[in-house]
């Protein structure tokens, strides 16, 4: 194959991959260095045979969600998974702080206010696009599983937005 | 199960996929970078990894219009390589592909003389020549008679008594 097609896949993907990492990561550096690391991974594994199948968009997405976990937990700087969360805490990380005034309330809230799991459901569900199953492959978790975490979190983002609607009010 | 101050679920939905429209854009500069990064270790990989491997794995998760023209581009790749491989390699393909004449070989049967016994003892050689000769029949097996004095060479006749 022609390397320019695989620079295509770059061309077409790297922006979006780049959003999203940096929406979870809240950190340009580390969002792209995620961005190399998928496309370091997905030659590797072209090379190794055991590259993308039926979904390219999906694998990549995946190979990122992965990358996004593993950057959280070398930094530590998330807040901790559903199991042991206090969700009643409205108290966001010193680091996320930086960058909470460049982000819409929501994209905060996101963020500060929902555990890690229940971030990515959302932002893969609602602002990447991907159905249930998709959602489930890339965070490697059952879809019953990601259905109750995205309904976890629609409901803790409906608490949190309506508490901040009324005090505007 | 919603209070007072919750919102309904398709709002909180709508306001979630409005962020799709915001979000950092990735800075230009670190952009090229990393693509030129990508494009030198994707030549690394072009050269190590046969054509259709990879072709073959992500022709169909592009788009329509790249999945043509990477088509083009995989088609083309395939005849060059195809034809500087049937270049290189002409001698062994004419090799295999060599029939294999087989010429059959007759080995003439060389005429031994034939010969027949006529009932005088006398053979007899056709077509051409007719030899005459006496023919010892020979058995190993069988001890010399007793009365043989031996009339062969190198044997002193035993006188008579």
């Amino acid at each position: 194959m022609d390397h320019e097609a695989l620079v295509t896949v770059f061309d077409r993907y790297a922006p979006a991959l780049y959003k999203y990492a940096r929406r979870l990561t809240g950190d340009c550096a580390e969002a792209d260095d995620i961005v190399g690391d998928v496309f370091t991974l997905l030659l590797k594994h072209l090379k190794e045979g055991k590259g993308p199948r039926d979904n390219l968009r999906s694998y990549l997405y995946q190979v990122a969600y992965h990358k996004v976990v593993d950057h959280a937990r070398e930094r530590k700087h998330l807040t901790p998974v559903e199991s042991e969360m206090d969700l009643g805490s409205g108290e966001s990380l010193p680091s996320q702080h930086e960058h909470q005034e460049e982000m819409d309330a929501v994209e905060a809230i996101i963020l500060n206010q929902l555990t890690e799991d229940q971030r990515h459901v959302i932002v893969l569900r609602f602002i990447e696009d991907f159905s249930i199953k998709e959602t489930a492959e890339i965070t490697g978790k059952d879809a019953n599983n990601v259905k109750i975490i995205q309904n976890r979190a629609i409901t803790r983002l409906r608490q949190v937005l309506g508490r901040q609607d009324e005090a505007t009010l | 199960m919603t209070d007072k101050r919750s919102l309904p679920n398709e709002e909180i939905i709508q306001r979630l996929e409005s962020l799709k429209q915001v979000g950092a854009e990735y800075p230009g500069d670190l952009l090229k970078k990393r693509r030129a990064s990508f494009r030198n270790a994707a030549m690394g990989l072009v050269v190590a990894v046969p054509v259709i491997g990879i072709g073959k794995g992500l022709l169909h998760l592009l788009p329509h219009t790249t999945e043509a023209a990477l088509k083009v581009i995989l088609v083309s790749a395939l005849v060059v390589e195809a034809g500087l491989g049937a270049y290189v390699f002409r001698d062994q393909i004419l090799n295999w592909l060599a029939v294999e004449t087989v010429t059959p070989t007759y080995t003439l049967p060389s005429r031994t003389p034939q010969s027949n016994l006529t009932s005088s003892g006398t053979p007899t050689l056709s077509p051409t020549a007719t030899v005459t000769a006496t023919i010892f029949f020979v058995d190993p097996t069988k001890k010399p008679h007793p009365t043989d004095h031996g009339y062969h060479y190198g044997q002193t006749r035993t006188p008579s008594p």
